[in-house]
């Protein structure tokens, strides 16, 4: 098997996609906390928001390409809302509070999706030429596989495009820097941590609605993901940008390998890692992040 | 004074309009831990809803009213015990009935003679059932040793399915390695060919499954026999489905996957084969009458445990009857060696093991033909074995 | 004023007008918990309460961990269930029939030892990081404990595990097994545990603490050695959670892994929150609610988590000193209202 080559593209692509995935969810959880301050340990919930929210647009019949776009809005909608409601008032409180709440938050969140879609496995549905598997150069990989690849890139795009060539992106620049200076010149700060609070919860329910076809959509799963966004975040270090992209693929890889190899003591060479980064390494891999 | 004497009559009054506690019989309560919730949930919610059919068939047990008492344990074997205890000691129920995982059971079981109260289980599939205690009894879902026989004989008696290799895919669990282990012991005793004796282990929190299907892929064998639980398996094919390898594979499920799963899953869950003790495609009056009568009162298709845990409430019901009375030894006594005719034929509590022997089917997923359910999957039996054909010999 | 020129007759009489609203109510509590297994004459209600002052001592532990400490864990209840499989693998392995308290000390022994090597290491974070390492330090122990399954029993768990007596010498006072026994059993400790640590907290060291908690950076400035003491803190939290692993053997007579699994951990998170945070005593009122709302609203509806979830985002925006801080309000109202002058002031 080792020697095998098809196996091996296959299990280098199943590390891309992977790491993509994480990507999408860690750098809107990255946003966030760059903006805001504030660990959103309710991100997982919304990123399975973002594949019910897809589950239930497909199952109405509505297109699946438009559900991709729509279903983030509807995620970023709530974030916004949550923003508004919960965050906010806590804001000024020791960094503690936020991260019980948005515990709070996650098990109310989950709870709810079980309420209004109930514990069974959902299926999204796509179009046929999606599902094939296509063959490169002798290779069979999953088509879906690389369009969540494409979608990633396309997303990063415009996010990058976002941040660095917009005003907004030049507000949300500078609130992670020095928020006081943003407010002192006349940008209403309250706008900027909802926006970054949105945008990170669109993000979040991107990666849901892509994943949903590929792993299936289950209240758990927002759980799954969120330990190993985790260990992104700290490998990659809270707030750098650079750094979490090359720690998205770092664990995605690590993930998918572990489970070829090692299988029982994948995830646990997974926390492993984040441990001794965040003994030893507290500002990540590259340096340039800032922990607490 | 007119306070008090107005308070007074209104409470009078009120009294009289508490309607009286009519002078019928007291119920028999049967207490039903099971788990509604997590992942295992939809096992859950068919063993359940399988148990309600049978209080509201059998409708009443020596003349009196059945009373369920559901409760749910979470699939955690500590709230297990503490279910099983309010059950008995609060609810002062006459029986348990259900449980969806081993652990559960096998902590209640730990218990049984503590609580002192007859335990039926309509899911348990550990073979550390056996003989476990004189208050614990199976009847229901497969054993894993009854699984693994009915697959293997399913696997000798057809030619396709004898020439493949199969990989072994298994829960890291205690159930999956009881599962895969019963399997490949027979197996090797009957030549079937394995392609992993030491059998590969799926963590239980996979949630993205090509690590495991470019695995499979590469060991390039045209067989899987998994023993992933069954909410899990789906997810397995679905992957699998879009690598293509379903095409290339047979897989047989341990595990047998639940219809709900299947129905949600549609075309890419076809060519599973599974061992179970009922399919609704059974084409024998008493099965069909079950399946319309399901059918009608959850709105479902009717699904394998649901029957089974239909059955085994029959069991109880029945032997509690038989007993004529209440207390457990009667009853115990009443369940060794019951036996009850039900929509997938006759079976059998063993008084040496207390565990049911029974017919089972094999199966295989395939597009389902027009039927009453809106099913587009069904489980076609493929082939049917007699309880002693299925074991365990006694 | 009047305390400086009195005699002895006066101290006490002002010590009583202090006091003596709160001292009759301790009385008054101890007096209900001693008398409740005559009242409550079913097994199953005995047992509940016991398993809620069990639960409220690991939730208690988590207090001085969080409410005190400052220190977040979502794990804690690894710490039970380490102490939980220790004494759960001891008892049925060994072939003698073994003392109680030997078997006690054991069990507190070996969750000292496992905590203070990842106690040392997750001292030296804090906040979030020290948050994410207990996770995975408790995802480790759940795996470990799931992947032995030669000793553990792995998923199944242990159950039947023998009840050794209580006794002292060689008077036995009962089996374990028995409600009534265990229960004030572990009533007994569960009370002393209560007052050690609530004495460990009145004291300077206690002070420390919630200096560290309030500003680490600050508490260093001082002088303090701040990782020692956090490390005192995660050791006593770590200690109480291990009695109350050993605690839950003897009730229980089985473990498995879902008592230190993700959700355990969550679920004696949201005990501390409810009970309320810096109280001590709230977390037990706190283990009280969510066992009951996991036994009687989780009969009506298996959604229950939902109002957990809210439960705990509301208490977080408008009373993070949970229902225990609510308590306290309305006492130092009726206090008041009585005329003692001001109550009394120390934060419990």
């Amino acid at each position: 098997m080792q020697g095998d080559i098809v196996f091996w593209v296959q299990t280098g692509l199943n590390c891309l996609v992977l790491g993509g995935l994480l990507l999408l969810i860690a750098i809107g959880l990255n946003i966030i906390y760059g903006i805001s301050r504030v660990i959103n340990i309710a991100h997982g919930s919304l990123y399975a928001l973002g594949a019910y929210f897809g589950y239930t647009l497909v199952a109405l019949g509505l297109n699946f390409f438009f559900a991709i776009l729509i279903a983030p809005i509807m995620v970023a909608v709530v974030g916004v809302i949550i923003e508004r409601i919960i965050i906010q008032p806590t804001r000024e409180r020791p960094m503690i509070y936020s991260l019980i709440l948005t515990y709070g938050l996650m098990v109310f969140l989950d709870g709810l999706l079980k309420y209004v879609w109930g514990d069974q496995l959902r299926f999204i549905e796509i179009p046929a030429f999606l599902s094939k598997s296509i063959s490169l150069a002798g290779i069979p990989y999953p088509f879906y596989r690389f369009f969540i690849l494409v979608v990633t890139v396309v997303v990063m795009i415009c996010l990058a495009f976002l941040i660095e060539k917009t005003k907004l992106g030049m507000a949300m620049r500078a609130a992670s820097s020095i928020p006081e200076m943003v407010s002192v010149l006349g940008i209403n700060m309250r706008y900027i941590h909802m926006g970054a609070f949105g945008l990170g919860c669109m993000l979040a329910g991107i990666g849901g609605i892509i994943a949903g076809p590929l792993f299936m959509v289950y209240p758990m799963m927002g759980g799954e993901m969120l330990i190993s966004c985790f260990v992104v975040l700290v490998i990659g270090g809270l707030g750098s940008l650079k750094g979490v992209t090359i720690a998205a693929f770092l664990v995605g890889a690590v993930q998918t390998l572990g489970f070829v190899f090692i299988t029982d003591f994948a995830m646990v060479v997974v926390y492993v890692m984040m441990a001794i980064i965040l003994i030893f390494m507290p500002r990540g891999i590259l340096g340039e992040g800032k922990f607490e | 004074m007119k306070k008090g004497l107005s308070i007074l009559l209104s409470l009078a009054i009120a009294s009289l309009l508490v309607p009286r506690q009519a002078q019928t019989k007291e119920p028999i309560k049967i207490g039903v831990p099971m788990t509604l919730v997590g992942i295992a949930a939809q096992v859950g919610i068919d063993n359940r809803n399988g148990i309600l059919l049978a209080a509201k068939h059998k409708k009443t047990i020596m003349g009196r009213p059945i009373k369920l008492i559901i409760e749910d344990e979470e699939g955690k074997p500590e709230i297990g015990i503490r279910k099983a205890e309010k059950l008995v000691y609060k609810d002062g129920v006459v029986a348990l009935l259900g449980v969806a995982f081993s652990g559960v059971g096998l902590a209640i079981a730990g218990e049984a003679d503590r609580l002192g109260v007859p335990f039926l289980t309509t899911n348990v599939m550990t073979p550390k059932f056996y003989g476990i205690s004189k208050y614990v009894f199976r009847c229901g879902q497969l054993a894993d040793d009854q699984v693994a026989v009915a697959h293997a004989m399913g696997i000798l008696a057809s030619p396709d399915l004898r020439k493949r290799t199969y990989y072994v895919l298994a829960d890291d669990y205690a159930w999956g390695h009881s599962c895969s282990e019963a399997f490949i012991d027979l197996a090797q005793k009957k030549d079937i060919k394995i392609y992993n004796p030491k059998y590969d282990n799926a963590a239980l929190n996979v949630v993205d499954w090509s690590p495991f299907v470019s695995k499979v892929a590469a060991a390039k064998v045209d067989g899987m026999y998994s023993c992933l639980r069954s909410p899990i398996i789906p997810r397995f094919v679905e992957q699998a489905h879009k690598f293509g390898l379903m095409k290339k594979i047979k897989v047989i499920a341990g595990g047998s996957p639940s219809e709900a799963a299947l129905e949600a899953g549609g075309e890419a869950q076809i060519g599973i084969v599974t061992a179970c003790a009922w399919s609704w495609d059974i084409d024998t009056p008493a099965s069909k009458k079950f399946a319309d009568a399901y059918w009608k009162e959850f709105k479902a298709v009717p699904p394998s445990q649901g029957c089974q845990a239909y059955v085994g409430a029959m069991v109880l019901f029945n032997a509690i009857e038989k007993a004529g009375s209440t207390d457990p030894e009667k009853i115990i006594k009443a369940l060794k060696g019951a036996t009850y005719d039900g929509p997938y034929g006759r079976v059998r509590i063993s008084p040496k093991d207390n565990c049911m022997r029974t017919p089972a089917v094999l199966t295989e997923t395939q597009l389902a033909p027009p039927n009453p359910y809106g099913a587009k999957i069904v489980k076609k039996v493929i082939a049917r074995l007699t309880p002693e054909q299925v074991g365990p010999p006694e | 004023m009047n305390k400086m020129n009195s005699s002895g007759s006066g101290k006490y009489s002002s010590w009583l007008k202090k006091n003596g609203l709160r001292y009759s109510m301790y009385l008054l509590l101890l007096l209900i918990l001693v008398m409740l297994p005559f009242v409550l004459t079913n097994r199953f209600y005995m047992r509940l309460v016991t398993e809620i002052l069990i639960y409220g001592l690991l939730a208690m532990s988590l207090d001085v961990l969080l409410g005190y400490t400052g220190l977040l864990s979502f794990m804690h209840a690894a710490y039970m269930g380490i102490g939980a499989y220790t004494i759960g693998i001891f008892l049925t392995y060994a072939n003698t029939s073994p003392s109680l308290w030997l078997s006690l000390a054991l069990g507190v022994g070996v969750v000292m030892l496992i905590a203070l090597p990842v106690g040392w290491l997750q001292v030296r974070t804090g906040g979030f990081a020290f948050a994410l390492l207990t996770i995975a330090f408790g995802m480790m122990y759940y795996t470990i404990v799931w992947k032995a399954r030669n000793i553990t029993g792995g998923d199944d768990g242990m159950f039947g595990i023998p009840r050794p007596k209580i006794a002292i010498g060689n008077w036995v006072l009962g089996s374990t097994g028995d409600p009534i026994v265990i229960y004030f059993f572990t009533l007994f400790i569960v009370i002393i545990c209560f007052l050690i640590t609530r004495r460990i907290i009145r004291s300077p060291f206690g002070a420390v603490l919630e200096s560290i908690r309030e500003n680490e950076e600050r508490a260093s400035f001082i002088g303090i050695n701040v990782r020692r003491f956090k490390l005192q803190g995660w050791m006593l939290a770590c200690t109480l959670g291990g009695v109350s692993g050993v605690l839950f053997t003897y009730l229980k007579g089985s473990v498995s892994p879902t008592m230190m699994d993700p959700s355990a951990g969550g679920a004696v998170l949201m005990m501390t929150l409810l009970g309320g945070l810096g109280t001590l005593w709230g977390p037990f009122i706190g283990a009280g609610l969510f066992i009951f709302g996991q036994d009687y609203i989780s009969t009506m509806t298996e959604h229950w988590m939902i109002f957990m979830g809210l439960a705990v985002i509301l208490l977080v925006l408008f009373m993070p000193k949970g229902i225990a801080g609510l308590i306290e309000h309305i006492i130092k109202k009726m206090e008041r209202k009585v005329g003692y002058k001001n109550g009394n002031n120390f934060k419990h």
